[in-house]
């Protein structure tokens, strides 16, 4: 237990790897996540040895990508290798993943034909995904999700009584509100709500809720973005329905979430940070994939029609993936709940 | 909210079903638009739209600034939306933020482009007066005088008059100034920049009700709207934004077609549009 509290700060004095300390957080479900982010002393315990003394249970370690339009023969290849060092990991790493370090010099990116992406991704490639649900003991769901440096975790309250003294509603409530940590970009922010992407959150997954079932009462989905890395509402959006599961809120379908970025005449999907800086458009969707249908969709900048059929179809078939492991992620914590 | 009954509803999804809406209009028929420019003197630019009962103001006001860091070679914009009070008692106090908010986003989305500046119907680069020192800032701000729906279309509309009633002052800067120090502007009085307004994009909202979209709804008609499809598109056809309200799933299939019926539908909206905004500065100029 002490040694745990040691590799938790001395994570977060390194800044940028508090999701090993959430996901260490698991493992001792009594522990409060603030007195284990913020107190306790600085050790110098090695990552390696904590690891071995706390095996996680299930970690799933995933990289998701969309089936490729047309024939982008790189991107292809890039994609087998990523799978094939992807099966290989998961079979040495089986203990837990290990979240990449921050970036810390910036480099401009240069838009010609041999562009390569900060992260040497592909195009059309998602960064590695770690879901993981329960993360929060004292709500009634909730669920971590890192995408790459993008660290994301959501709890859910309720179906609780309405604090607003509002009027009789025979439907349910969706109070949803996301807020970034002071440390959660390169600026020093002021950690405040975001009211843009609480609306948004809220208009993504009120379409999946069937608020019918829970009348009278508001469910409560809070967002904290931990790091932000890019990306970031898809990530929240993926990680609140993920959340919402887990409180066992009814839905019609899981959530989930992709966005693109145009940049000169390429399609990157799930871009970074930078990438999103330089970005000449982006189009976000919010995506149920077994109902197939568009819970929420926002462009900008200068799309033809059909770039935006191409770019919607990408994202599609990544919001399917995703929901595919978002699926398997909580068919993993149900079985090791059970056992 | 509308509070409508039972029987009224299914009248307006009937008469949505057979192509006759309840004031007579067709599905992707817009009510009269009525354009005066020119109503706040105090503004650079204004213009207030009339659409049915739907009453907007937008005013352009263009402060000297500094440009940012990131962009030294550009100017700035804002946009804010205010629902007053005076719309309906439901914008009194914070009642109307959650929409101003969700209609600035909305409008900044369609109106200003990618995060490089691409696609923006407002051209950034000409704001510059010199780079790195001095740029304008231009405030947009709608007013919500009466709200009968399709506020954002009308804002849109409005913003898109206004700018083109906007006069620029031309910034006359002082020859000698060393490099730390911000130069000595000089600002004329009679020497006025008009601003192009050529690629600013009208934005048209189609709002699904059952199987059928309808454009400008009313807020009767948007009372019932499952969800709402707001497209912008520039004189070239090309989409520049794109936002979706409601929270209901729609189909793929469904979004992509909504989105070329929006298309179709602009076109005539922008004829429509220019042409009405040049008959507004003739009586403005002639008055």
């Amino acid at each position: 237990m002490g040694s745990l509290v040691h590799y938790c700060s001395a994570l977060v004095a390194a800044a940028g790897s508090i999701a090993a300390a959430v996901a260490a957080l698991c493992l001792k479900k009594n522990f409060l996540l603030h007195s284990s982010l913020f107190f306790g002393h600085f050790g110098h315990e090695n990552f390696k040895e904590v690891k071995q003394t706390t095996p996680l249970k299930s970690s799933p370690l995933h990289s998701l990508c969309p089936a490729l339009l047309g024939s982008h023969t790189k991107t292809e290849r890039n994609r087998e290798t990523e799978m094939s060092s992807k099966s290989s990991s998961t079979t040495t790493m089986t203990t837990t993943y290990s979240p990449s370090p921050t970036v810390k010099n910036r480099q401009p990116i240069i838009k010609d034909v041999d562009w390569a992406r900060p992260d040497k991704r592909g195009f059309h490639q998602c960064r590695p995904a770690y879901l993981n649900t329960g993360t929060v003991n004292a709500a009634s769901g909730s669920a971590y999700v890192e995408f790459g440096s993008t660290k994301v975790i959501v709890s859910v309250f309720g179906p609780r009584e309405s604090k607003k003294a509002s009027m009789y509603s025979d439907i349910g409530r969706l109070n949803c509100n996301v807020s970034y940590t002071t440390f959660a970009t390169h600026f020093r922010g002021q950690g405040t709500e975001n009211k843009e992407i609480s609306s948004m959150l809220h208009k993504a997954l009120e379409g999946a809720i069937i608020l019918e079932s829970f009348p009278k009462t508001t469910v409560d989905v809070f967002a904290l973005v931990l790091e932000s890395g890019g990306s970031d509402l898809p990530v929240v959006i993926s990680c609140a329905s993920l959340a919402l599961a887990d409180a066992g809120i009814m839905m019609y379908d899981l959530v989930t979430s992709v966005s693109v970025s145009c940049l000169g005449s390429n399609l990157i999907i799930d871009p970074i940070t930078e990438e999103e800086t330089y970005q000449d458009g982006s189009l976000m969707i919010t995506f149920m994939p077994s109902r197939r249908e568009v819970t929420q969709l926002t462009l900008t900048g200068e799309w033809s029609t059909p770039r935006i059929h191409e770019a919607m179809q990408l994202c599609m078939d990544a919001c399917c993936k995703l929901g595919e492991i978002m699926r398997s992620c909580l068919k993993d914590a149900a079985a090791s709940s059970e056992s | 909210m509308v509070g409508l009954s039972a029987g009224e509803k299914h009248f307006i999804k009937g008469g949505i079903d057979q192509d006759l809406r309840s004031d007579g209009r067709k599905r992707l028929t817009y009510r009269p638009i009525s354009i005066e420019t020119g109503v706040i003197p105090q503004a650079n630019g204004s213009a207030r739209l009339r659409m049915g009962d739907t009453d907007v103001i937008a005013t352009v006001k263009a402060e000297i600034g500094k440009p940012s860091h990131l962009h030294p070679n550009r100017g700035k914009v804002a946009i804010f939306v205010d629902c007053s009070a005076i719309a309906s008692p439901v914008f009194e106090g914070r009642g109307g933020e959650e929409l101003s908010t969700e209609l600035s986003v909305a409008l900044q989305r369609c109106l200003l482009g990618g995060k490089s500046g691409a696609g923006a119907g407002i051209d950034l680069l000409s704001l510059n007066v010199m780079e790195g020192k001095i740029c304008w800032d231009l405030y947009i701000e709608g007013l919500v005088i009466n709200a009968d729906g399709n506020l954002l279309d009308a804002l849109g509309a409005a913003i898109k008059a206004a700018l083109s009633n906007t006069g620029i002052p031309k910034v006359n800067v002082a020859a000698e100034f060393s490099a730390e120090e911000q130069p000595e502007v000089d600002i004329s009085d009679e020497d006025f920049l008009r601003f192009d307004t050529s690629s600013v994009p009208v934005i048209i909202t189609l709002t699904k009700v059952g199987k059928h979209y309808i454009v400008d709804a009313t807020s009767e008609e948007e009372s019932h709207m499952s969800s709402a499809i707001s497209v912008s598109i520039n004189s070239r056809g090309q989409i520049c934004g794109l936002t979706k309200r409601g929270g209901a799933g729609v189909d793929p299939s469904v979004v992509l077609d909504m989105i070329s019926v929006a298309k179709h539908v602009s076109e005539h909206f922008i004829m429509k549009l220019d042409s009405e905004i040049s008959a507004a500065e003739a009586d403005e100029a002639g008055s």
